[in-house]
């Protein structure tokens, strides 16, 4: 059952097209990472959908009603943007109560614990705290608020080492006590990779894939060794990239590899996740 | 668009307001207290309650009013809604329907605080009640001291909701639009009525053209004992706070969301 | 190994993991292991993926699920895990060393002596 369907959205911003004829499903209780460059449209994407932007052309469909000005298709979507979005002036807790207000399964007690184990003073007013503590702020709000669909725009940012790591093991344990849709926009990719269920990338305001993450880590691998055997192994395959240091070559082929078919004196290496990304939106 | 977000909505706008109540009670003693003190210093008399000026206490409020919903009510209304997946339809909604709950309780209290001050100053009229008819005026034609006070509360409930829509179409052109656009909108709306009839088509013009407006709004203009058309004149705020709210909503429509501004000092 | 990260699909390195430490027994047959709701949370990964990694054992016969209590280690797991890489032994290892023998010049003899001495050091320790 898909719960978001994006259909045919375009937006345009003055003279720049930041989505094109974007078509895409995210399905019930999965985790999403959505990533793309910076400018790719991811933002602007995830603004559609939780009605902080409009689209110019096509439709955005919640549990297969239109979302556009629909209470109850919004209401089901809580958005953490990278904008902070709630009155400045207002505490911490006065976020989660207004949050409350809005999202009947919101949990103040578990965002309380929340706030207890990032040392987040409840009692402290949004404009008050450090950027980082913000963001923390915000992500906890989307953690406690109890939606079916949660979009996390680089919910991350300004945060330390030891915040990020929090971050991930709470979202995954909340994600295991409640099951939802949570969408994850990130350019932490190898942090993120193991959270996601599906990868979806964005280039240049068009989808580029939609797949199973581990599926997108099959999608390519590096061959590295003299530059002409790499060249002779390349020839009829798909390149995506490559690099060159004197007179050794590394090659990044489409596609996946046999065994068998690697020639003596290459050797092969499987792409991570962000390997694999950064090859497939470079231009 | 749903009753729910509505409520959900109404309920953050009403936790802000917590605080009128008691602002207009400090506004009201203390406007009081400081114009019978300016005026003793002033006019070199002894300090009496009876100097204080409850006719431009009672103007001042609805400017407080005003400034209140500017400056504290209506800035986030867009923002707070898109926050938490509530539509545009929806906050447009809930910032009228709460302007008129917060009109409701600042006009209940304004209702009840001028009698006591007039109590206190010894001063009968206030600058409001006389523009539909003098208290005196009223009694004359029969009206009961209660109905009066009905009267002079039901006038300011609805000026107050006027002056609140005023504002949210101020906010929501500030919203809207870049910041030069929205200060030329502006200058231009508070210009042309007033200093652009006056230079442009002359005194005349002018004082023509804000006669008619006071008629229409059901005004007492002539005699001093005149008794104004009160229910004209709360049928024409009303009316005119609809079409400003529907141009609030039409304005924000499109529009993608913006932060407001964290002042961290 | 603490973190699953890079390359291989994570769902192989769970399950690599949990037959490593079967096989050193951390798990031992017919005890429990962690749920995938907290080996998920302990780690940083998707609890679907967990849940994949953990599947592929129960279709080797390596864990069984008891209902209503959780993931326990069958009986015979370990010599099943031992007898497996056993067989991926020659694959995985000894011709990466071989491999790599050529490569630095190493004759067959120096390996097995070697591999001898290696093997002479481990007993004493």
């Amino acid at each position: 059952m898909s719960v978001i369907e994006v259909k045919n959205v375009t937006k345009i911003y003055g003279k720049t097209v930041a989505l094109h004829d974007v078509s895409l499903t995210f399905k019930e209780n999965c985790i999403y990472g959505l990533l793309g460059r910076n400018g790719a449209g991811k933002s602007t994407m995830l603004n559609i959908i939780s009605g902080r932007a409009f689209a110019d052309s096509g439709e955005v469909l919640i549990d297969g009603v239109s979302a556009k000005g629909n209470d109850s298709a919004l209401g089901k979507v809580h958005m953490m943007g990278e904008q902070l979005l709630y009155n400045p002036a207002l505490k911490v807790k006065e976020m989660f109560k207004t949050a409350s207000w809005f999202y009947p399964d919101f949990d103040m007690d578990y965002a309380l614990n929340l706030c207890d184990e990032y040392k987040l003073e409840p009692k402290k007013k949004l404009a008050k705290l450090s950027t980082g503590y913000r963001t923390i702020a915000k992500a906890v709000n989307a953690l406690a608020c109890g939606a079916p669909i949660v979009f996390f725009d680089e919910p991350v940012l300004g945060l330390d080492a030891n915040h990020r790591d929090m971050f991930y093991k709470q979202l995954i344990k909340r994600y295991n006590e409640r099951p939802a849709t949570y969408v994850i926009s990130t350019h932490l990719i190898e942090e993120a990779a193991g959270l996601i269920e599906r990868a979806v990338v964005i280039k240049e305001g068009q989808l580029l894939l939609d797949k199973e993450a581990d599926e997108v880590r099959s999608m390519g691998y590096s061959v590295s060794g003299k530059a002409e055997d790499v060249d002779s192994f390349a020839k009829d395959k798909e390149l995506m990239g490559e690099d060159v240091l004197g007179g050794l070559k590394t090659a990044y082929i489409k596609g996946s590899l046999e065994a068998a078919e690697l020639p003596e004196g290459l050797s092969a290496e499987p792409m991570n996740l962000q390997n694999i990304f950064i090859h497939l939106t470079n231009s | 668009m749903s009753i729910k977000s509505i409520i959900s909505c109404c309920k953050y706008q009403l936790y802000k307001m917590r605080f009128i109540p008691l602002v207009l009670v400090v506004y009201v003693f203390g406007a009081m207290i400081l114009t019978a003190i300016t005026i003793s210093v002033i006019d070199k008399v002894p300090f009496s309650f009876a100097n204080a000026n409850a006719g431009i206490i009672d103007l001042l409020m609805g400017g407080i009013i005003f400034a209140f919903m500017c400056f504290f009510l209506m800035t986030d209304y867009l923002n707070t809604a898109a926050a938490n997946g509530a539509s545009r339809t929806t906050a447009c909604i809930s910032a009228y329907i709460s302007s008129i709950i917060c009109s409701l309780v600042s006009a209940i209290e304004v209702s009840v605080l001028i009698p006591i001050i007039s109590l206190i100053t010894g001063y009968g009229e206030t600058w409001g009640a006389s523009l539909y008819g003098y208290i005196g005026a009223l009694q004359d034609a029969g009206w009961d001291m209660l109905s009066i006070r009905l009267r002079f509360f039901g006038i300011c409930l609805v000026y107050y909701i006027a002056l609140s829509t005023m504002a949210m179409l101020l906010v929501s052109i500030v919203y809207r639009f870049p910041k030069w656009v929205s200060a030329i909108i502006i200058i231009t709306i508070i210009f042309i009525p007033t200093a652009g009839i006056y230079m442009t088509l002359g005194e005349e013009a002018f004082a023509s053209f804000w006669y008619s407006i006071a008629k229409l709004l059901g005004l007492k203009i002539e005699h001093e004992w005149l008794i104004g058309n009160a229910l004209q004149g709360a049928a024409v705020c009303i009316g005119l706070s609809l079409v400003l709210l529907l141009l609030s909503c039409l304005i924000t429509r499109h529009s993608s969301v913006k932060p407001l501004a964290i002042k961290s000092d | 190994m603490a973190n699953f990260d890079g390359e291989k699909p994570i769902y192989i390195q769970m399950a690599e993991w949990i037959e490593e430490n079967i096989l050193t027994g951390v798990f031992p047959e017919e005890t429990q292991i962690p749920s995938t709701t907290e080996i998920s949370a302990m780690y940083r990964i998707n609890p679907a993926t967990a849940l994949k990694g953990v599947n592929i054992l129960v279709d080797k016969g390596i864990i069984y699920k008891k209902r209503g209590l959780g993931m326990f280690v069958s009986s015979g797991a370990e010599q099943k895990i031992r007898g497996e890489r056993k067989q991926e032994f020659f694959e995985k290892y000894v011709k990466a060393l071989v491999s790599e023998a050529q490569k630095l010049q190493i004759s067959k003899n120096e390996i097995i002596t070697m591999i001898e001495k290696g093997c002479d050091n481990n007993e004493r320790d």
